[in-house]
C-alpha cells in the first residue's frame, strides 16, 4: 500500500462525515465486495463445508450430517481419479501446445496475407462459432466405424478401419483432435490481435539493420509478442484444464477409463451418483490443482522476465 | 470545487449502497429459491391464477370418461424420442377435459438437479415430475413424492398398469420397492428390452425367430457376413447406464443377480457362477458375431446399424421402434420385428425395465396435489393409452397389448411387449444404484474393450458393489 495512504498520515477528522471521506477508497470498493462475496467466496465456503459432510435426501429435505476426512479417506482409496488427473494433464500439454504453435503459426500468415484476409480470418474462425453440442454430433460422425469419412478413407486406400472412439490407444488422441480443431481458432485471434498491435518502427529497423525473416521474427516479433503468448497460454491451460464437452459427447470417459478426465468424473460423482460431498472435496482438490499451476506458471514468468 | 467533489462522493456512495443492497439481494435471494422452469412448450395459460375450483373428485382410474375440472398444472419432462407422443396426449387431455396443463421441457441433462430444486423447495413448481429408472427409488425412499393414496384415500391402481416389478411402491421397511409398498408414482412411459432381428432374413433361410441365446449365435453364424452384416450386438458403451441396461438380461436369465435377492439379501453375487456364465455368454456372443466397435457402441449407433440393414439381431429398447418403419430413416421397413429377450438353454427370459414414471411431489397442498393425480388417472386411462400408442409412445396397459391395435401390422411389436411384461426384472432399485450401475458399467466397458477379462471385471465389481452398500449401511457380504 502507498504510504501516502497509510492511516498515520491521515490528519485527525473533526466530523463523522469527515471520517467517512477520508475512508472513501474503502468505501468504493464495497460492491465489489459483496459481488465477491455473494458469488465466489460464499459458495467456495459452501463446497467447503460439503467437503467434510454427506448429503443425503431423505424425510423429504436436505441433510448435512459433518463427516469429517470421511470423503478425503474415499478419496484416498479411489483409483479412478488419478487416472483422470493423468488424462487431463497429457491432454492439456498435447492440446495446448498444439493449437499454441498452430494458432501462432497461422496468425503470422494471415498478418502477411493482403488479399482476401478478411475472407481467411472468417474461415479460420468457424469453429469456435459451432456450439459443443454440434461439435460432437459431427465428430462422432467422422469418427463412425462404419460410415465415418476417416474410415471411409482408409478403406478407400485399402487400409483397415480404425476404431476411432472405441481403442484405449486411439480414443484420447481422438478427442486431442476435436479439441485442436475447435480451439486453434481462439488462439489464432488473439495472437492475430498481438501481432497487428505490435509497432512498426522496431520492424523497420530491423529490416534496415539486414535482418532476415527468420532473425526478424525470433529477435524482433516473438518477443514483443510475448506478453500475448503468455496470457494466451495461461488461459487456454486453464480452459482445457475443465474440457468436458468433447470428451462427454465423443467418449462418455471410456472405453474403460482411458478418456475419463476430471470434469466428467466430478460431474458424475456429483450428479449421476449423487454424493455431493465426495463431488465437493474433488471439486476443492482441482481448484487447488488449477491455483498450484497458475501460482508456479506466474512464478515462471516473473522469474524469466527478471532474468531477462 | 472541493464542495462539488464532496458532494459527488455522496452521491457515489448513496447510489453504490442502493445498487450493491440491490444486487446482494437479488443475489441471495437467486440461491435460496429453486431454478425457474424450463420454458413450457407451447403455454396454454399461466400457471398462476388459478381459474377453476379444485378436483372436487378424482374420477376412477380405469373409464377415463369423466375428468373433474381442476387447477392448471404444470409437467417437468425431458425432451425425448417419446416426448412428442406425450404432448399430443396431454393436448387431448385439455380438449377432453378443458383442465391446462403447462408442459416444462427440459434436456435429459439437468432434469434430476430440477426435480431435486423442486422437491427440497418449500413448494415445488412442479405438480408433476418425470422420474427415470435411476432416479425414482431415491425419490420415492426420500419421501419427495405424495402416497397417491393420501392425495385420493379411494385411489386403486387399475390391475392392467403393469406394475414392471413393483416400479410404482416402495416399502420405507424393506428399504425396497416391494409389492406390498405405498405407491409413490405411475408409469408413463413402458420402456423395457426386447429382441429385434431381421424378419426377412430369417424367413429366406428358412431360421424362426431365437428363444434361447444359443439360437442367437445359430443365427448369427448362418447369416452374418462381417463387415457387411453383423450377427448381434448389444451396446458396448460406458454411457451412464447403457452396456450394464443391456447385460443384465444375461445376468437375470442365468438366474443371476447383483445380490442375492434385492430388499432381503444383500450378500454380493454379482460374481457368483451364474454372473460367470452371463459374462461368458455375453462376450462370446459379441466378439464373435458383433462389430468390432462394440465397445463404442451407444444406443443411436446400434439402432443405426439396424436401419441401415447392417445387423441381423439386437438387443434394443422398445423406444427405438418408431424409425424401423420410418422410410426416411430406415432401409429396412417392414423388414424387421421384435421378440421376447432369449434366454439361456438352461434359463429364464427376462428383459429389463427402463421406464420413467410419473409422481406428484410432496411439497404441494392437497389442491395441487388432486390436480396432478387427475391428469395422471385420466392419461392412464385404457382410452388414453390406446390414443397415447397411436401418437407413436410406449403404453404402459397390459390390456393395450392385447387389443385388437395389436392386430395391426403396424404395430407388431405390441405382442413381444404382452409376451414379455411377464420376465420384467426391474434395474438397481435403491437410492445407491447409480453408484453400483457405474461400476457395473465401468465393468463391462473394460471387458468388452478387452482391457481386463470377464472374471476380473466380475470380482472388480462385486467389490465396489460391496464397499457401496457396506458404506450405506446395508446388510451385506461377499456372497
Amino acid at each position: 500500500m502507498n504510504a501516502a495512504f497509510s492511516r498515520r498520515t491521515w490528519p485527525r477528522p473533526q466530523s463523522l462525515r469527515e471520517w467517512l471521506d477520508q475512508r472513501f477508497r474503502y468505501w468504493a470498493l464495497a460492491p465489489t465486495l459483496v459481488v465477491l462475496l455473494a458469488l465466489t467466496i460464499y459458495p467456495l465456503v459452501q463446497l467447503l463445508m460439503m467437503s467434510v459432510s454427506t448429503v443425503s435426501f431423505a424425510e423429504g429435505r436436505v441433510i448435512w450430517q459433518f463427516t469429517g476426512l470421511d470423503n478425503f479417506q474415499t478419496f484416498l482409496g479411489d483409483a479412478i481419479f488419478p487416472e483422470a488427473v493423468r488424462n487431463t494433464v497429457l491432454f492439456v500439454i498435447v492440446v495446448v501446445s498444439v493449437e499454441m504453435f498452430l494458432g501462432l503459426t497461422l496468425a503470422l500468415i494471415a498478418s502477411q496475407v493482403k488479399r482476401f484476409s478478411g475472407l481467411l480470418r472468417a474461415i479460420l474462425m468457424i469453429p469456435i462459432l459451432v456450439p459443443a453440442i454440434a461439435i460432437g454430433t459431427v465428430w462422432r460422425l467422422l469418427y463412425n466405424f462404419e460410415f465415418g469419412v476417416f474410415n471411409q478413407v482408409l478403406k478407400a486406400l485399402s487400409l483397415p478401419p480404425q476404431n476411432w472412439n472405441g481403442s484405449a490407444l486411439l480414443a484420447l488422441p481422438s478427442i486431442m483432435v476435436v479439441d485442436v480443431w475447435h480451439w486453434t481458432a481462439f488462439i489464432f485471434l488473439l495472437m492475430l490481435a498481438g501481432i497487428e498491435s505490435l509497432p512498426i518502427e522496431p520492424m523497420e529497423a530491423a529490416r534496415v539493420d539486414g535482418a532476415s525473416d527468420w532473425q526478424l521474427l525470433r529477435h524482433v516479433v516473438l518477443p514483443l509478442l510475448r506478453p500475448t503468448i503468455l496470457v494466451t497460454l495461461m488461459f487456454r491451460t486453464i480452459f482445457s484444464f475443465k474440457v468436458f464437452d468433447e470428451v462427454f459427447l465423443l467418449t462418455g470417459g471410456g472405453p474403460g477409463n482411458a478418456t475419463e478426465v476430471i470434469s466428467l468424473y466430478i460431474n458424475r460423482v456429483f450428479f449421476g451418483q449423487s454424493r455431493m460431498g465426495y463431488g465437493a472435496l474433488l471439486s476443492i482438490i482441482t481448484i487447488l490443482l488449477t491455483a498450484v499451476f497458475v501460482i508456479l506458471y506466474n512464478r515462471s514468468v516473473r522469474g524469466r522476465s527478471s532474468a531477462a | 470545487m472541493t464542495t462539488a467533489k464532496k458532494l459527488d462522493r455522496r452521491q457515489f456512495l448513496k447510489i453504490t449502497g442502493v445498487l450493491s443492497g440491490t444486487l446482494a439481494a437479488t443475489s441471495l435471494a437467486a440461491c435460496a429459491q429453486p431454478q425457474p422452469a424450463a420454458t413450457p412448450v407451447p403455454p396454454t395459460t399461466a400457471p398462476a391464477a388459478p381459474a377453476a375450483p379444485a378436483a372436487t373428485a378424482v374420477p376412477a382410474v380405469s373409464t377415463g370418461a369423466t375428468v373433474a375440472k381442476v387447477d392448471p398444472i404444470t409437467v417437468l419432462i425431458n425432451d425425448s424420442p417419446w416426448f412428442p407422443g406425450f404432448e399430443k396426449l396431454v393436448r387431448l387431455y385439455e380438449e377432453k377435459s378443458g383442465n391446462k396443463v403447462n408442459l416444462a421441457v427440459t434436456p435429459f441433462t439437468g432434469m434430476l438437479e430440477k426435480t431435486r430444486n423442486a422437491t427440497t423447495a418449500s413448494e415445488s413448481e412442479y405438480d408433476i415430475v418425470n422420474l427415470n429408472e435411476g432416479w425414482y427409488a431415491t425419490f420415492y425412499a426420500g419421501k419427495f413424492m405424495a402416497p397417491l393414496q393420501e392425495i385420493d384415500p379411494n385411489f386403486e391402481v387399475d390391475p392392467n398398469i403393469i406394475d414392471y416389478n413393483n416400479a410404482m411402491r416402495w416399502s420405507h421397511d424393506k428399504n425396497y420397492s416391494t409389492k406390498d409398498g405405498i405407491v409413490y408414482g405411475l408409469p408413463i412411459n413402458g420402456n423395457i428390452q426386447l429382441l429385434y432381428y431381421r424378419n426377412d432374413l430369417l424367413e429366406k433361410a428358412g431360421l424362426k425367430p431365437p428363444t434361447t441365446w444359443d439360437d442367437v449365435a445359430d443365427i448369427s453364424k448362418k447369416l452374418m457376413s462381417a463387415p457387411n452384416l453383423y450377427g448381434f450386438a448389444t451396446r458396448g458403451q460406458k454411457a451412464g447406464f447403457a452396456v450394464a441396461y443391456d447385460w443384465l438380461p444375461f445376468l437375470r436369465g442365468y438366474n443371476g443377480d447383483w445380490v442375492a435377492k434385492p430388499g432381503e439379501d444383500w450378500a454380493v453375487t454379482i460374481n457368483n457362477a451364474a454372473g460367470r456364465k452371463a459374462m461368458s455368454k455375453w462376450l462370446e456372443l459379441l466378439k464373435t458375431y458383433g462389430p468390432a466397435n462394440v465397445a463404442d457402441l451407444g444406443q443411436a449407433d446400434l439402432q443405426q446399424l439396424m436401419l441401415s440393414g447392417k445387423i441381423v439381431q439386437a438387443l434394443m429398447v422398445v423406444a427405438n421402434w418408431s424409425a424401423m418403419d420410418d422410410p426416411e430413416k430406415s432401409t429396412v421397413v417392414d423388414k424387421v420385428n421384435v421378440t421376447v429377450l432369449p434366454k439361456p438353454v438352461e434359463g429364464r427370459h427376462a428383459t429389463t425395465t427402463g421406464i420413467w414414471v410419473m409422481g406428484v411431489p410432496n411439497n404441494l397442498p392437497d389442491k395441487r396435489k388432486k390436480a396432478g393425480l387427475t391428469f395422471l388417472n385420466w392419461a392412464l386411462s385404457k382410452e388414453s393409452q390406446l390414443e397415447y400408442t397411436k401418437f407413436g409412445a410406449v403404453p404402459v396397459r397390459q390390456d393395450v397389448y392385447t387389443s385388437e391395435l395389436a392386430a395391426d401390422p403396424k404395430y407388431r411389436w405390441m405382442r413381444a411387449m404382452a409376451d414379455s411384461t411377464q420376465y420384467i426384472v426391474e434395474s438397481v432399485r435403491i437410492p445407491e444404484g447409480p453408484q453400483i450401475t457405474d461400476s457395473i458399467e465401468l465393468r463391462l466397458n473394460q471387458a468388452i474393450a478387452g482391457q481386463m477379462s470377464g472374471d476380473d471385471a466380475l470380482d472388480n465389481m462385486a467389490k465396489e458393489i460391496f464397499a457401496v452398500l457396506q458404506k450405506a449401511g446395508y446388510k451385506t457380504k461377499l456372497g
